[in-house]
């Protein structure tokens, strides 16, 4: 069988002249070396498959019945994300990021979950924002229906199906604290797949961005994920605005 | 047809090759190549000349040792809601068809100027962002803005950038005569990054002197930190976001505005970073 060879250099090599002929290099294991060329995400933007949805000015509102927010609901997601794709491509999540836009009184934390599922779990309701690809020379469109629930639009509130095989990859409390838990300013963030989440605190009471981190998030086509907040004891819904972003191969 | 081979090796080969010896490259047990990497993956489009900044002037009296209430900065203009036809900065890919794509890395804007060379009224309630692409050249003969040449971060490579940017408005600490102003924004226009910097109750806190406002575009490290004014004291506030790629002849639009504000304005000293390839 034909084989490959490299040139073994653990030592930095004398550097050649552009257009010269020269032989691959490899670690003194046989691990080809390499320079990477710009970050992963950016490279996921050139070939044209990252997206992002992004409010701007006009924030949802999450429950119009804010007591329904007060314990987790299968059937009551901030977001729901169905993969379309008809040509096997798969969602993974990269981060999202929520601006509060107003206090939700009386709550006393801000819990999170995000859920997968290998079904449709839509059923009803919510807004729809169409993504947008992030290379502006690039206008294929996403596979990805994206829901946002807002009491304040035509939309309402999502209802997801009670789902039969679904995944937990998510759990998070973003904070804790005497109410209201949520307030004017407060940033909610996750960052998921390559992560490196920094400590501070979950109980400010002055405004606060909020990050973690957590691993890598899939979704297969046909697929469905699901983005849960809740807040013990709240009676105000939470408002906001927000950003997130995916790619899909 | 001919095929490939690499040898499967899941744990360190026992045998190092020397230098210069003949190595077959290395897989993995699934036939994935085992890769490693050199340098970060900035330094390397930097390397090949592809890696471009942006910054305002640094000025100063001739002959003296600068101090930082001597930087005017650029002035913007600062309103209370966003407004698409006034942009802190835009960034213009001036390639032809087909040619480089732009991926913002960083913005990074530092409040300047002396005590009072700003005209931020207190009520402002905190500073929102946005980012937008546009396919439309939004910016035509009567955009204004101050020119920024970008540098590019190789001092050995002689090549010169795509991106045309155009920062804050032009004139003296008051006007705004010659304000940076775009066409308005049409159907082909993506919102592609938001953040809210900071949340204060009073602007005269949100603008002090020093303060800086920072989003990383690409990879990056969410962090958890404060969103609230800290009284006088100046603070770094950071932003991240996804990548953001802008194609040849499009445009790439910053935004700040300051709610329950008038509008008002802003001197900035600025660093904005990208590669195109």
């Amino acid at each position: 069988m034909p084989q490959i060879y490299g040139k073994a250099a653990r030592s930095l090599p004398t550097a050649v002249a552009d257009s010269t002929q020269i032989q691959q290099r490899v670690t003194s294991y046989g691990d080809v070396t390499t320079v990477q060329m710009g970050d992963n995400h950016s490279s996921l933007a050139d070939e044209g498959s990252y997206y992002k949805v992004c409010t701007l000015g006009t924030g949802i509102t999450q429950h119009g019945t804010a007591t329904s927010l007060q314990a987790y609901s299968a059937t009551l997601p901030l977001f729901l994300m169905k993969n379309t794709s008809a040509t096997g491509k798969r969602l993974f999540l990269d981060y999202f990021r929520l601006i509060s836009l107003a206090s939700a009184t009386t709550s006393s934390s801000v819990q999170c979950a995000i859920v997968i599922e290998d079904a449709d779990r839509y059923s009803s309701g919510g807004n729809v924002y169409a993504p947008v690809n992030v290379n502006s020379s690039v206008a294929s469109s996403s596979a990805v229906t994206f829901y946002a629930s807002n009491s304040a639009s035509s939309g309402g509130v999502i209802t997801a199906t009670a789902g039969s095989s679904p995944r937990q990859v998510l759990r998070h409390t973003f904070k804790t604290v005497a109410a209201p838990a949520v307030i004017v300013g407060d940033i909610f963030g996750v960052d998921v797949g390559e992560h490196s989440s920094q400590s501070g605190t979950l109980s400010a009471t002055a405004p606060t961005a909020y990050a973690t981190s957590t691993g890598p998030i899939c979704v297969g086509p046909g697929h469905s994920l699901l983005v849960y907040l809740w807040y013990p004891a709240v009676t105000v819904s939470p408002q906001y605005e927000f950003e997130i972003g995916w790619w899909e191969r | 047809m001919p095929l490939v081979y690499g040898k499967a090796t899941r744990s360190l080969p026992t045998s190092a090759a020397l230098d210069e010896e003949q190595v077959q490259p290395r897989l993995n047990l699934y036939g994935d190549t085992s890769v490693s990497i050199r340098g970060d993956a900035h330094s390397a489009v930097a390397d090949e000349g592809s890696y471009y900044k942006a910054a305002n002037p640094y000025k100063s009296s001739v002959g003296t040792a600068p101090a930082f209430t001597q930087i005017p900065g650029y002035y913007t203009t600062v309103g209370a809601a966003y407004n698409s036809t006034t942009p802190t900065f835009v960034l213009y890919n001036s390639a032809s068809s087909g040619g480089k794509t732009i991926f913002l890395d960083y913005v990074r804007l530092i409040v300047a100027g002396a005590t009072g060379q700003n005209s931020i009224a207190s009520a402002a309630t905190g500073r929102q962002c946005a980012v937008a692409i546009d396919t439309s050249t939004r910016i035509t003969s009567t955009t204004g803005g101050n020119v920024c040449v970008p540098s590019n971060s190789n001092m050995s490579s002689p090549s010169t950038s795509v991106g045309v940017l155009r920062f804050g408005n032009v004139g003296t600490v008051s006007s705004t005569a010659t304000a940076l102003t775009v066409t308005a924004a049409t159907g082909t226009q993506r919102t592609v990054a938001r953040h809210s910097f900071q949340l204060g109750a009073s602007a005269s806190a949100a603008d002090a002197r020093g303060e800086q406002f920072s989003i990383d575009f690409g990879e990056r490290s969410i962090s958890s930190i404060p969103n609230a004014s800290a009284g006088g004291a100046q603070q770094l506030w950071v932003g991240t976001s996804g990548p953001v790629a802008l194609g040849a002849g499009h445009t790439l639009l910053f935004y700040m505005w300051y709610p329950s504000l008038t509008t008002g304005i802003m001197p900035m000293n600025f660093e904005i970073g990208w590669w195109e390839r």
